[in-house]
């Protein structure tokens, strides 16, 4: 009986563990629509990728279908402002707490000086060839655009989504194992 | 001739019954209006403009539905309660795709998507101050394919090309 308890001790932790590596776009985001002048929301769940392979028919097509085949949605956030200051680091925090190493491992992460245009990538998983998430924050002083891409994707594929589904162009060249967080 | 009239009645009666059945846009509208206490606009002409339309484009343009609201009252609700009223209605064969705001949450669109066979059905809605615009419209492949590859461009044309099917 005491076995019994230890192993479902165990299987809850699991699934606690489990729940917690899991990214939800935080509610306080949302909060930020109403100081922003223009906001978009781009949801994708998995019954809709699968609507949307659907519709991917053609030969240009057969590159986007193959990346999203697996994926379990993707789901974007972008606020544009009017002015600067609009939104601070703190707005941020909430997403950024979710992505805590060992499930999340930040593998880029520029910051400009000069524009003030930041942008964080978040690996999650610590298989070289195959990442189980993907966050990408994308910030600068009027605007701020949050990416969530949830599912198996391979690391060399993440450029090709960009400027589909809402997400925005980006290039990360990672190595065969992702940067330990901070990198410049 | 009387045995005909009433024939004809009886077919017309499956026919509306059959119709409002089918319509999401029925369901919605009525739904909108119990909620938020509001009454739609009657546009004149608008069915026979819209079928003219389909007509002169050989019907290669969609089937479109298109329901107006003007309230003052529309204000004083929240895009929230206007959103949860449509997609309540709507059901949960429907997913929202896309959200967008602009002018400071002054305009809001709305896009949820339902598949129907080889076709997407399309309902957009349209909130400004004291204006409600529902649209519901079914989408070719091509038109969707191209909207995919740029889900932005999608929000921001959604009023321009929704009646071209190119």
């Amino acid at each position: 009986m005491k076995q019994f308890g230890i192993a479902l001790l165990v299987i809850v932790i699991s699934a606690m563990g489990a729940r917690a590596q899991d990214f939800k776009m935080p509610v306080n985001l949302d909060r930020l629509a109403a100081k922003a002048s223009e906001t978009t929301e781009v949801t994708l769940n998995g019954r809709m990728l699968k609507l949307a392979q659907k519709f991917m028919n053609d030969e240009d097509d057969a590159e986007a279908r193959e990346l999203i085949k697996n994926l379990k949605g993707i789901y974007v956030r972008s606020f544009q402002f009017d002015s600067v200051g609009a939104y601070s680091d703190a707005d941020l925090e909430a997403v950024r707490s979710q992505l805590k190493s060992p499930a999340w491992e930040k593998v880029v992460n520029v910051r400009s000086k000069t524009d003030g245009q930041n942008a964080e990538i978040y690996f999650k998983g610590d298989n070289p060839d195959r990442i189980d998430g993907l966050v990408i924050i994308a910030a600068d002083p009027r605007e701020l655009t949050v990416v969530h891409i949830d599912g198996p994707l391979d690391p060399s594929n993440i450029e090709k989504l960009g400027g589909q589904f809402g997400v925005p162009r980006v290039e990360a060249h990672p190595k065969s194992k992702p940067a330990k967080a901070g990198a410049q | 001739m009387k045995g005909c009239a009433r024939l004809a009645f009886v077919a017309l009666c499956l026919f509306v019954g059959i119709g409002a059945r089918a319509s999401d846009m029925n369901r919605v509208v009525r739904a909108v209006e119990s909620d938020l206490g509001i009454r739609h606009t009657h546009i004149p002409m608008l069915g026979p403009a819209l079928f003219m339309s389909r007509v002169v484009s050989g019907f290669q343009m969609p089937g479109v539905k298109l329901t107006v609201f003007e309230d003052a009252g529309l204000s004083d609700r929240s895009p929230e309660e206007l959103q949860r009223s449509v997609l309540k209605a709507l059901g949960p064969e429907w997913s929202a795709f896309i959200k967008t705001t602009c002018n400071h949450g002054a305009e809001q669109n709305w896009i949820f998507l339902r598949e129907d066979g080889k076709k997407l059905q399309m309902f957009i809605a349209t909130a400004e101050r004291n204006e409600l615009s529902l649209i519901e419209l079914k989408v070719s492949e091509r038109q969707m394919r191209r909207w995919i590859n740029d889900t932005g461009e999608m929000a921001k044309t959604k009023g321009k090309s929704w009646s071209s099917d190119d």
